[in-house]
């Protein structure tokens, strides 16, 4: 009787806490992967403003530190069109985009830690934006 | 043997730890939830500000970014009423009331600028000087004592919509004034603030895919409100707020130092 009674209160203890947790693990991981997401664009906005008329294409670089998980969970970061699309890989699936809005072409994607953003001028006047794990 | 009294004092031990231990991780997380989201916040509010390097795309009640930023250019003359800016060197020096300046933007280099835009600041009281204008050809006058120099600060733009004005300079000329070299500088458009503030904020707030309210407000130095777009701020509630210096055009072309704050809640 006294064992059933202990283990009915330890699922009790488990089970209320682990679903706070998860609560907040999920709105964390929501909030922060809007976070990467403005961080990434900023970045990106600053490299397109620092450009100059060149007969020859060129590069500029910027490395952003990403954290390596968003609320604990593993996340993936790509293009879609002109937008920057974050989203975790595992459940509960949090996921954020937001809108570049410029005329580019984006390729790439990375999954946090090191990242790497090439921004090419191309010879015709044409831009690129690369995205790497760096 | 436990009795029934050793059950109730344990179960009333584990509630009181267990109470305990809920309210420290729910206050734990609510703390953190904060931060986080103040984080968030604090991230668009930041990228919102870049509003005053960008531009709008063009023709869009939906842009996918928002921008008020334009070129445009300036650049100075010098007035020095002494004898070597004499155009006739036998001529002597004396105060001048009405001392005739002109300049032609075609001739410098910007055949197609809005000529309209045009503004002329005298740097030595920051007042704006009237001119002449007749197509590309500026002219205004200028009150010079003897062996003084003035420096004029001129301001114009290449795609604005300004009406122009324009008041008659005297003929008379004198001195050969010194035109510095154009340099193009970043403002706030006085046309793509009125382009803003017709947009909805609804549909902005959609076609950006921005999470959070926003007000964007353009102000003087004295405070003046230039322009603001966005909703009302809450009376209550966290509100992240960055704020920076700007060169923005008024409704007159003329050009100001001013703030553009954002605020995001």
């Amino acid at each position: 009787m006294a064992i059933m009674f202990s283990i009915l209160l330890i699922v009790v203890v488990v089970t209320a806490l682990n679903s706070i947790v998860e609560e907040n693990r999920k709105f964390i991981a929501q909030n922060e992967v809007s976070v990467i997401c403005n961080t990434l664009r900023s970045s990106i906005e600053e490299l397109n403003v620092a450009d100059y008329a060149s007969a020859s294409s060129y590069t500029s670089t910027a490395f952003v530190n990403l954290p390596q998980k968003a609320g604990g969970f593993n996340y993936r970061v790509s293009f879609v069109d002109s937008s920057i699309k974050v989203e975790t890989t595992s459940q509960p699936l949090a996921n954020y985009t937001c809108k570049i809005g410029f005329n580019l072409t984006y390729t790439g994607s990375t999954n946090g830690g090191k990242t790497r953003i090439d921004f090419t001028v191309n010879n015709d006047g044409s831009k690129t934006v690369e995205l790497t794990r760096g | 043997m436990a009795s029934q009294i050793d059950y109730m004092i344990a179960a009333s031990i584990f509630l009181v730890v267990f109470a305990f231990t809920v309210s420290f991780v729910t206050n734990y997380y609510a703390d953190i939830r904060t931060t986080v989201v103040i984080s968030s916040m604090k991230s668009q509010a930041l990228s919102l500000l870049g509003i005053a390097d960008f531009e709008f795309q063009p023709n869009s009640s939906q842009p996918e970014r928002l921008g008020l930023q334009t070129k445009a250019f300036r650049f100075l003359i010098l007035v020095n009423n002494t004898q070597q800016y004499m155009i006739n060197q036998s001529d002597s020096i004396a105060n001048r009331e009405n001392e005739q300046v002109l300049f032609n933007l075609t001739t410098m280099g910007f055949p197609n600028s809005n000529y309209n835009s045009t503004v002329i600041y005298d740097i030595s009281n920051n007042n704006m000087v009237s001119y002449q204008r007749n197509a590309d050809l500026i002219k205004f006058n200028v009150s010079i004592n003897s062996n003084q120099h003035k420096f004029f600060m001129v301001y114009f733009d290449d795609d604005s919509n300004f009406t122009g004005s324009s008041i008659a300079a005297s003929e008379s000329n004198n001195l050969t004034e010194k035109i510095y070299p154009v340099e193009e500088i970043s403002l706030i458009q006085w046309k793509k603030i009125n382009q803003l503030v017709q947009l909805s904020y609804g549909n902005v707030k959609n076609s950006t895919g921005l999470q959070y309210d926003f007000n964007i407000l353009l102000t003087d130095l004295a405070d003046n409100t230039v322009l603001e777009f966005g909703q009302s701020l809450p009376s209550r509630g966290t509100i992240v707020s960055v704020e920076r210096r700007v060169l923005y055009q008024n409704s007159t072309a003329g050009i100001g130092t001013g703030k553009i704050i954002v605020r995001v809640f």
